[in-house]
């Protein structure tokens, strides 16, 4: 019956693609890893609940996971050492990880040989761990239909979907057809200020993790591996999350509420997903959004400072370029509030390392002192703040 | 027990050929279950059992402790009864490498091996089974230790028994005057034996238990009960348990405290998690004391027969090679004899047992069980904290999923209980390091091994995370 459940959500999630590119205009029709994701994510969620009310019969078979770019379905998978040892030094590899998301999932359940059919395409060139890995659908209408048909089976658990399960589900299709991806993508991020607060703390420990790593280098010449550059990507997450979200959010829950009936659906929406005010004028979500613009300054500072000092490789584009300046510049301002020196980058080359790793540490300080804690375990008596 | 059951059988049998056939010097016992296993064939199975001396024995969260300079160039057994990926096996037999001296052969052995297992034993009586029958043998497994007296059948605790010559219904309202009330529940756990639990006992002197912790080490939030488990009919284990949230650093006062019991020499380079389990032994002894004392009427009348046998000891060697555990028994002997002379604090009547049904228990723990799981599979990596889930964190699973059933806060207590008794949950201890780069150890909770965890992830792939069949 497992087996039996995921082969369905795979369906589903094939039905859904297939139903958004063919709504789009654009002729390269496909979704790249993260908004695939998220598109998979919104469904699911939406269809647990159902099964949570008793409307459907069968849940999806995969659960929502925390990741770098927010919550998405996944499944546990052992990688053994061997497949370990093969898989690239990305640390951004998805495959290092024990869990799978869906563009992985599909990837890996799809058929060779024998009966089973290609629901999904899912590109070489990016590679399927690369965020910019295209996947679009295989299914057919005259499939799905045929699909529709196999109402023979004796034992009702292996109908593939009931009349009213089918019902749900072009409801769904349709409104997540009103979505460009971008709504796609906010509305599966998001649904509460709990859950974004969780995926902005998730995001804030990876920071943590190579901000440690960078002043390990500074300090004692350990690895910097690509620290620069994931204290980059990880600050403008959580802006993203904290503020850049809300706007598609806002956009995507008001076209699919305008354009749904009344109904279990409208009900098990509303129900999941909150208002943007609930979620983006939450106390906890606001103290991250005030200090994320100085937490990506201080990430591009950092980056840059270690490029002027031989750690990492130079910036090719003129906007990452101008990009570290203009930080450079805020953050200075900033500095001298808080009563900290700056140093420029032309300074840092011939900084003793060990002194900016200081500098650093006290930056840091200031930045996350009105940010709420992310790790707390004063409930077990340990002093953590 | 006048009969062995086909496991036992075969693990006595497989076991001892082993040691015969490759000289073992030394068990070394992988936990949690492991030692478990071990005491049953060597103390419980009526003769002819397991013949092997406890001081040939360690566990595998007590490496760190043992002399091994006894056992240089001599021959180790590497025990543990399932054997799943292997990685367990692999990790314990590095660490044993690397205390045992150079020259000691180590030899691993299972009674059950997973088919793709990828660092297999060297020996096993079942050398591949597929996932169905693992599950089924795992299952003998637990049932077996739930014979001998559930899973508390280990080695890190002290253990007194009871004989009963009065009701079991006087006998747990008794015990429910050591602990404030509504805090005792009495509950049916695997294979129907009857449990009690008494959650937060007492603790008679906090200036004692005090002694015994070290420097900011405290009992916020931590677990402290007491299980009373009925092992035959009318003879019944008391086992209290306490684990204080356990700062890693010593002081001289702390040495000097410890009772004559402990080799302080050896205690003074202990790593965190040998020093959270010394300090959960001596402030289990201070617990105890509230219980007896509670008891003292029954004892006085006759009603009831409480005994320390030297023989409940032993196995504590495995754990605690630190410790004399002749001069334990004598200290648990004396604070027992001291304790059962006071009175309860409070009067018999104003408090009574509870009881939490089988049905509702088992859907309170069912749902925790899910919960849990999804929980620890979306733990993050860069967290500092462990997977495993604390005591406070565990009892807020049990109220968050199963919210509609409305636990009080006592039945929540006893679901883990449940759960450690079904084998589908395991305690660990756990280092957890402060923002201030300071070691702490916990006493954490996790679903039980991957075969555990894999069989529910299948079934909330089919129905959600509000199913389980918990046994």
């Amino acid at each position: 019956m497992g087996g039996v459940n995921i082969a369905r959500t795979i369906r589903l999630i094939a039905k859904l693609l297939m139903d958004w590119c063919d709504s789009q205009e654009k002729k390269n029709k496909f979704l790249t890893a993260i908004y695939f994701d998220k598109l998979a994510e919104f469904f699911c969620r939406i269809w647990d609940h159902l099964f949570e009310q008793g409307q459907v019969r069968f849940p999806s078979s995969f659960r929502s996971r925390q990741g770098f770019h927010g919550p998405g379905r996944a499944i546990k998978i052992n990688r053994s050492m061997e497949q370990r040892l093969l898989i690239g030094r990305d640390p951004n590899d998805y495959r290092h990880h024990e869990l799978a998301y869906m563009t992985e999932i599909v990837e890996k359940l799809k058929p060779s040989l024998g009966e089973a059919r290609i629901l999904f395409n899912v590109s070489d060139n990016p590679p399927p761990w690369d965020y910019r890995c295209r996947i679009s659908h295989q299914l057919e209408p005259s499939l799905w239909e045929s699909w529709l048909r196999e109402t023979e089976a004796t034992d009702e658990n292996m109908t593939f979907l009931t009349a009213r399960e089918h019902d749900y589900l072009l409801e769904i299709s349709r409104l997540i057809c009103l979505l460009d991806k971008e709504e796609i993508r906010a509305i599966g991020t998001h649904q509460s200020s709990r859950i974004t607060c969780k995926n902005i703390k998730f995001n804030l420990r990876a920071w943590f993790r190579s901000f440690e790593n960078i002043l390990q280098f500074l300090q004692n010449n350990a690895n910097l591996g690509r620290s620069g550059d994931i204290i980059v990507n990880t600050a403008r997450e959580v802006l993203d999350k904290s503020n850049g979200n809300r706007k598609y959010y806002e956009d995507a829950l008001e076209i699919i509420l305008d354009n749904i009936g009344p109904g279990d659906l409208r009900v098990a929406i509303s129900y999941i997903q909150k208002p943007a005010t609930k979620i983006w004028e939450d106390e906890e979500v606001l103290r991250f959004r005030d200090s994320a613009q100085d937490l990506i300054d201080l990430s591009i500072y950092c980056r840059r400072g270690l490029i002027e000092l031989g750690g990492m490789p130079k910036l090719k584009k003129k906007w990452e370029l101008q990009e570290s300046e203009k930080s450079g510049v805020r953050l200075k301002d900033k500095m001298s509030h808080w009563n900290i020196p700056f140093y420029n980058y032309e300074k840092i080359k011939s900084l003793n390392k060990a002194l900016w790793a200081m500098n650093l540490y006290e930056i840091k300080r200031k930045v996350f002192r009105y940010m709420p804690i992310i790790e707390d375990r004063r409930e077990l008596g340990i002093d953590d703040t | 027990m006048n009969q062995y059951t086909a496991i036992e059988k075969l693990l006595l049998v497989f076991l001892e050929e082993l040691i015969n056939l490759e000289k073992v010097d030394l068990i070394v016992c992988c936990e949690r279950k492991g030692s478990g296993i071990l005491r049953a064939l060597i103390e419980e199975l009526p003769p002819p059992n397991l013949d092997w001396p406890w001081d040939r024995v360690v566990s595998t969260t007590a490496l760190s402790q043992f002399d091994w300079s006894k056992f240089d160039g001599k021959r180790i057994l590497l025990f543990d009864e399932l054997v799943h990926h292997g990685r367990t096996l692999e990790r314990h037999k590095k660490k044993v490498l690397q205390f045992a001296a150079q020259g000691t052969e180590v030899i691993t052995a299972s009674y059950a091996v997973w088919d793709r297992c990828v660092n297999p034993p060297d020996y096993a009586y079942y050398r591949t089974v597929d996932t169905e029958t693992y599950e089924q043998v795992r299952e003998e497994v637990v049932s077996m230790l739930q014979r001998y007296g559930s899973l508390l059948l280990d080695t890190e605790h002290i253990e007194l028994s009871i004989r009963l010559q009065c009701g079991v219904r006087d006998f747990y309202n008794e015990l429910a005057r050591a602990a404030a009330s509504g805090n005792t529940f009495s509950f049916v756990s695997g294979l129907g034996r009857t449990n009690l639990t008494i959650n937060d006992p007492d603790i008679v002197s906090e200036k004692d238990l005090s002694r015994y912790l070290t420097p900011g080490s405290n009992l916020h939030n931590s677990i402290r009960k007491c299980r009373i488990l009925e092992r035959h009919h009318d003879v019944f284990s008391l086992t209290p348990i306490i684990y204080p949230n356990t700062h890693s650093v010593t002081s001289k006062e702390w040495m000097e405290n410890l009772p004559d019991f402990i080799f302080r020499d050896r205690i003074k380079n202990s790593e965190p998690k040998d020093l959270f389990f010394i300090i959960g032994l001596l402030t289990s002894i201070e617990l105890l004391k509230g219980v007896v004392s509670s008891l003292s009427e029954l004892i006085s009348d006759n009603k009831i027969i409480l005994e320390t046998p030297e023989e409940n000891f032993y196995h504590l060697k495995a754990t605690f090679p630190n410790i004399d555990v002749h001069g334990l028994c004598n200290y648990v002997r004396d604070a027992v004899s001291k304790s059962r002379r006071k009175k309860a604090r409070r009067s018999r009547g104003y408090v009574s047992a509870g009881n939490v049904k089988g049905d509702r228990l088992l859907s309170l723990s069912a749902r925790t069980m899910c919960r849990l799981i999804d929980e620890v599979d979306d733990h993050d990596p860069n967290s500092r904290f462990p997977k495993g889930k604390s005591w406070y964190e565990i009892l807020q699973l049990v109220k968050d999923s199963n919210r509609d059933l409305n636990p009080t806060d006592s039945e929540a207590k006893i679901v883990p209980d449940r759960l450690i008794d079904g084998g589908l949950l395991v305690t660990t201890a756990d280092e957890v390091v402060s923002a201030k780069g300071e070691v702490w150890v916990i006493r954490t909770y996790s679903p039980a091994g991957e075969g555990v965890s894999d069989k529910i992830r299948r079934q909330m792939m089919i129905r959600g995370s509000h199913w389980l069949p918990v046994t």
